[in-house]
């Protein structure tokens, strides 16, 4: 019974977005000095790909770090 | 150390990551991240003194630390949301007000900058820093007493159905703020907003002024107060970024490594204010207010030395900036500690009322 009513751990989801976050990472830093002379250069282009990338990296390894603790379970309690 | 303004005469001098930067930076990371996602803010004031002990330019670790702010913000709002902490209309009302505050904040601390010098303008900071936090965290400290000792007592006291001013004061537009379960003006949320950004713009932790002014002016709850200041950080931190990415100065590299860390460390506080009662929030917010007020204090002496105000030996003057630095980290430790701690024991205490709970059916 105490079986049943155990939530299922969302593994499946963890690994989807750990793969996609270690690609976002490796991908940026392999490339990091070359991007950052380059935003370094300022203007409106520029702040909007370095917003874009912060708020995309921020989703996608966001994601990742809620179902890590979902994963090791550490939920939050339901009010 | 503040947080917004744009020198637009600053060098931009990006640094080499070192192995040594890439551990410690998520590390605090984390740890700035798991004060935000409790108490909504906070987080930020050690980030860029902690950048800069770790040899990045100062101008390079505000806009980095702006700019990794936002995006954990976000972050955290959509997290304390799933938990009903987060009244979006007020943040974004106060978020919005917040923006111009950061303006105004700016044009002070410039002016302060060139009449004064920087030291003049780092006394100045340290000095709002003072007043603001003795005042508000011995306030916050002790109504957070007060709270525990109500939801302790054996009698739970009638709770209070008395408006506060700000709710009885009736200036059109007056607005409804649903999860906030709260009505006032218009005309006192945009204050309160602005007040945010000045103070952000002056110390970079707006929060200091927004949780409180939330939760003792327009009467919302420590949880919703919290959370939604995660909204008004959301705001703030995109518009200043955007302003510090123009001008070339944010290194992504930093942000990322910040965000490694800060983005678990901000959903596991958000998930630790379920856990706990409302005052747990207050008390963590008045401890850390209190702890950085000391070590900027430590700072007022190493200030006026600079502007031959006073006289300390330069022995002295380095024990009292380092020490001052190693407290804010002890503020940031301090709190992480209080949280972990709270969660834990909430997390028991939920198992066992868990495990108890069938059984107790069954007879």
């Amino acid at each position: 019974m105490a079986e049943s009513t155990k939530q299922k751990r969302p593994v499946g989801k963890l690994i989807f977005y750990a793969i996609l976050s270690i690609a976002l990472y490796t991908i940026f830093f392999l490339n990091a000095e070359t991007l950052q002379d380059f935003l370094a250069k300022g203007g409106i282009i520029k702040a909007s790909i370095i917003v874009g990338i912060a708020i995309c990296v921020s989703l996608i390894y966001g994601n990742f770090a809620g179902t890590f603790w979902e994963v090791v379970g550490i939920q939050g309690k339901k009010h | 150390m503040a947080g917004y303004a744009v020198d637009p005469n600053a060098v931009k001098e990006f640094v080499k990551l070192t192995p040594m930067m890439k551990t410690f930076l998520p590390t605090l990371g984390f740890f700035a991240g798991l004060l935000s996602g409790f108490i909504g803010s906070g987080g930020a004031f050690v980030l860029t003194p902690g950048m800069m002990s770790v040899g990045v330019p100062g101008p390079m670790a505000v806009a980095s630390n702006m700019c990794h702010k936002f995006p954990k913000a976000l972050v955290g709002a959509l997290k304390r949301h799933k938990y009903g902490h987060v009244d979006v209309l007020l943040g974004l009302i106060m978020g919005i007000s917040a923006v111009i505050g950061v303006q105004v904040g700016i044009v002070v601390q410039k002016w302060i900058l060139h009449t004064w010098g920087e030291d003049g303008s780092n006394l100045y900071i340290s000095a709002v820093f003072i007043v603001v936090l003795a005042l508000v965290g011995a306030s916050v400290l002790r109504d957070a007493f007060r709270c525990k000792n109500q939801e302790e007592a054996p009698v739970q006291p009638e709770k209070r159905t008395e408006k506060l001013w700000a709710q009885k004061l009736n200036i059109p537009p007056m607005i409804n703020f649903k999860t906030a379960k709260t009505r006032v003006s218009f005309w006192i949320t945009v204050p309160l907003g602005f007040a945010t950004g000045m103070l952000a713009a002056t110390i970079a932790v707006g929060g200091f002024i927004g949780v409180p002014a939330m939760i003792y002016i327009l009467g919302a709850t420590g949880f919703v107060g919290s959370g939604t200041e995660l909204v008004i950080a959301f705001v703030m931190g995109l518009a200043g970024s955007l302003t510090w990415a123009m001008a070339g100065f944010v290194d992504l590299r930093i942000v990322l490594l910040i965000l490694a860390g800060s983005l678990f460390g901000v959903q596991l506080g958000a998930l630790g204010t379920s856990y706990v009662k409302d005052y747990m929030i207050k008390l963590v917010m008045a401890t850390v207010m209190l702890i950085v007020m000391v070590s900027r204090i430590l700072m007022v002496p190493v200030y006026l030395t600079k502007l031959d105000v006073m006289a300390v030996a330069k022995s002295t003057l380095q024990i009292l900036d380092k020490s001052s630095f190693y407290i804010m980290c002890a503020a940031l430790l301090v709190s992480g500690a209080i949280i972990l701690g709270a969660m834990t024991k909430g997390m028991r205490s939920e198992k066992t009322a868990a495990v108890g709970a069938p059984a107790r059916a069954s007879h």
